[in-house]
């Protein structure tokens, strides 16, 4: 009947060819944890990456942007503070000798005059200087020609008051040389001051004077446009306050020299050297506002809670819910949403900012039937993504758009015609960055950036048409943790130096909040927060 | 469209070629995790961890060597390792007992029979058993495989022979055995 066989190969021979279909589900199973992970691994981190990458990138241009352009200017101010410390002692002394040659060398209140022939001066000390110094006397030659030349030719300008546009540019260009001029020599001084030869000393004297004579012309040619000595005077005590020591220099040299210049200025009666000397002064005023807005930048936090009427919908045709649902209307819902922001300036035109909102979504799904699964066809048809709390409801919910007249017989147990209301609770975290194109009293500004949505509230409610509303369960596809792409444009009006208000219709794009969903259901919502904003 | 195609496809992440290719051996691999599980649910979870690997882990597969094996061995590690993290073979106190022949009688036993007595078996013999005697697994590869030594891995198959032996004979001394 048999025969004796060893069991492995009893068993071996049994199981080869032994094959199981396994059921339907695993399939489901392993399509939707790929398809969550590719959803998690090739959708939501590279637009993360993209968004966060372009950010970065954008940062990164205006910051070096900004730097490379202040550059300029805090060259010379830098400078300038080693100009103080060197002068410091000395200016009154040079002051006064300065101002006392002023008045003998020219006899007259050409100012103008004056200063030029001290730069004259200041330059052929520099030159001396230059001779013993090795490494900073070619440059400082070169500088020195730069400015004679141009003052030789401002010189000409002046007198025949022709060119204006030309004299503007020299006066710039002589203003930026004089400078140098002046780092060069108290670079070169610095070594000479320890043999105390009396040549550096001039030559110091002499760059303090430039310095003093280059204020002193701007100082006195705004006065002169203006009419106004203090109110410049006073502008400059404020640049000083920035902490700038430097300008305390000048600012005392220039009340000094205001001085002379008062007396300079009742004698002069040259009309031309005063308009060349308000081109300089533009020039200055320029540098000026230049430094004032620096000054704004210094109030570079913000803290802005605001509060935000949320609607929220799907963009494509789909459900959360059910398969069923797909083409049923979606009426989305306005909701609340308030929180509290703080922003950095990280230069004049952008701003990086976070914060903390708490927002309230929800929609709801229109013309669905409600009815008694016990008293109809029998099994009761739960929602795919649903999770009733009340286990013992037998209440079916079927879309009435899906609604043949084939299952007639059901549409006798109907208990009501209503909707699905999904309401949904999130803390969101906003990081965007907020780019600047108009910076007025009104403002307006391009924000982009994303969100994290943590899941705080997970509730559906089934109301009938007659108002009712029952609390059905929670979803079970919503993840706790999803993110959304944020794009608004910010209109705001400053009311005053602290104090800003803020109107911002923003779009946010929701990413991977659910894990499953039926046909396209793309959520969205859409804010329009208001606030105001105060800077510290 | 060829093997190498459908795992190019799969490859690059492709929804449908996936379905293809789960549908190609889908079958082949359940028997593997039925035989080497407690039972049938805990083979249906195997099956979808073993896929979630393969598609996975598809881009390492290089063009040499069958793809089939490469699955197989897969759907077997991820059987394994189920019952590597749960420390079954920490109890190994028992005495080592020598390799001896187990015969049975060749009757028509049903598949369905073997399966479920494979099932019964303490995990550790249903292992070793499995990759001894149904995958042609070397004592010293089973012993790498499940960390115990090969003296172990042999008498673990020994003990299984025993149970099922006497679980065939068992089930042939029943009255009605005749009518299976």
């Amino acid at each position: 009947m048999s025969e004796k066989k060893h069991i492995d190969k009893l068993f071996k021979e049994q199981l080869k060819d032994f094959e199981v279909a396994p059921k339907d589900h695993v399939w489901e199973h392993i399509e939707r944890k790929l398809h969550q992970d590719k959803r998690k691994k090739r959708r939501v981190i590279p637009i993360w990456w993209q968004i966060a990458g372009v950010a970065a990138v954008l940062a990164l241009l205006f910051t070096v942007g900004n730097t490379f352009f202040n550059n300029n200017t805090q060259n010379s101010t830098d400078t300038e503070i080693v100009d103080t410390e060197k002068s410091d002692t000395k200016t009154s002394k040079d002051l006064d000798s300065t101002t006392k040659t002023n008045i003998s060398d020219t006899h007259t209140s050409k100012n103008k005059k004056s200063s030029v022939a001290e730069q004259n001066t200041s330059e052929d000390s520099t030159d001396s200087v230059s001779e013993n110094d090795l490494t900073t006397t070619e440059s400082s030659n070169k500088n020195n020609t730069v400015v004679s030349s141009d003052n030789s030719d401002n010189k000409d300008d002046n007198g025949h008051h022709d060119n204006k546009e030309d004299q503007k540019k020299q006066s710039i260009i002589r203003n930026k040389s004089q400078q140098k001029n002046a780092v060069v020599n108290n670079e070169s001084s610095f070594p000479k001051d320890k043999k105390d030869t009396p040549n550096t000393n001039t030559a110091q004297n002499n760059a303090v004077a430039t310095q003093t004579n280059k204020d002193k012309s701007n100082t006195n040619d705004i006065q002169n446009d203006i009419n106004k000595e203090q109110s410049e005077i006073d502008k400059l005590i404020k640049d000083t306050k920035q902490g700038n020591n430097t300008k305390i220099a000048t600012s005392n040299t220039s009340e000094k020299d205001n001085a002379t210049s008062v007396i300079d200025s009742t004698k002069a009666n040259n009309l031309i050297k005063d308009k060349n000397a308000i081109d300089e002064a533009i020039a200055e005023a320029e540098k000026n506002k230049d430094s004032t807005t620096d000054e704004s930048l210094k109030k570079r936090w913000s803290l802005a809670p605001n509060v935000a009427p949320v609607y929220f919908n799907t963009l494509g045709k789909g459900s959360s819910l059910d398969n069923q649902f797909v083409d049923n209307e979606k009426e989305g819902s306005v909701n609340v949403s308030y929180g509290i922001r703080g922003s950095y300036a990280i230069n004049k035109k952008l701003k990086i900012r976070a914060g903390v909102n708490k927002v309230d979504l929800g929609y709801s799904t229109n013309n669905i039937f409600v009815f008694d699964g016990t008293s109809g066809s029998g099994a009761r048809m739960p929602m795919q993504n649903v999770k009733l709390h009340d286990t013992l409801n037998t209440n079916s919910y079927v879309s009435a758009d899906n609604f043949s007249f084939t299952t007639g017989p059901q549409f006798l147990f109907t208990k009501e015609q209503g909707s699905i209301d999904q309401q949904l609770g999130f803390i969101e975290v906003p990081i965007e960055l907020e780019y600047s194109l108009i910076d007025k009293k009104f403002g307006l500004n391009l924000i982009g950036g994303f969100s994290t949505l943590f899941l705080s509230n997970n509730e559906i409610y089934s109301v009938q048409s007659n108002g009712d509303r029952t609390f059905l369960g929670e979803a079970t596809n919503i993840k706790d943790m999803s993110y959304s792409a944020n794009f608004g444009i910010g209109v705001n009006y400053n009311i005053s130096k602290q104090l800003r208000f803020n109107l911002e219709p923003t779009f946010k794009y929701q990413i991977n909040t659910f894990s499953d969903t039926s046909g396209d259901f793309q959520p969205f919502f859409i804010g329009v927060y208001t606030g105001l904003s105060f800077k510290f | 469209m060829s093997l190498e195609q459908l795992i190019e496809r799969c490859k690059k992440n492709d929804a449908q070629a996936q379905s293809q290719l789960y549908k190609l051996y889908a079958s082949k691999l359940f028997s593997i995790c039925l035989k080497y599980s407690r039972n049938y649910a805990e083979a249906e979870d195997n099956l979808q961890d073993a896929y979630i690997t393969i598609f996975k882990k598809i881009e390492q597969f290089k063009s040499q060597g069958s793809f089939e094996g490469w699955m197989k061995r897969i759907t077997i590690n991820t059987a394994l390792q189920r019952y590597r993290s749960a420390g079954i073979f920490d109890i190994i106190n028992e005495d080592q007992i020598e390799d001896v022949t187990v015969e049975v009688d060749d009757d028509n036993l049903s598949i369905d029979y073997l399966l479920g007595i494979i099932q019964e078996l303490p995990d550790r013999y249903r292992l070793v058993f499995n990759l001894y005697a149904l995958d042609d697994y070397s004592h010293k590869e089973i012993a790498s495989l499940l960390d115990i030594s090969t003296g172990t891995s042999k008498s673990n198959l020994a003990r299984a022979r025993m149970i099922l032996k006497d679980k065939i004979e068992q089930y042939k001394a029943r009255p009605n055995s005749q009518s299976l």
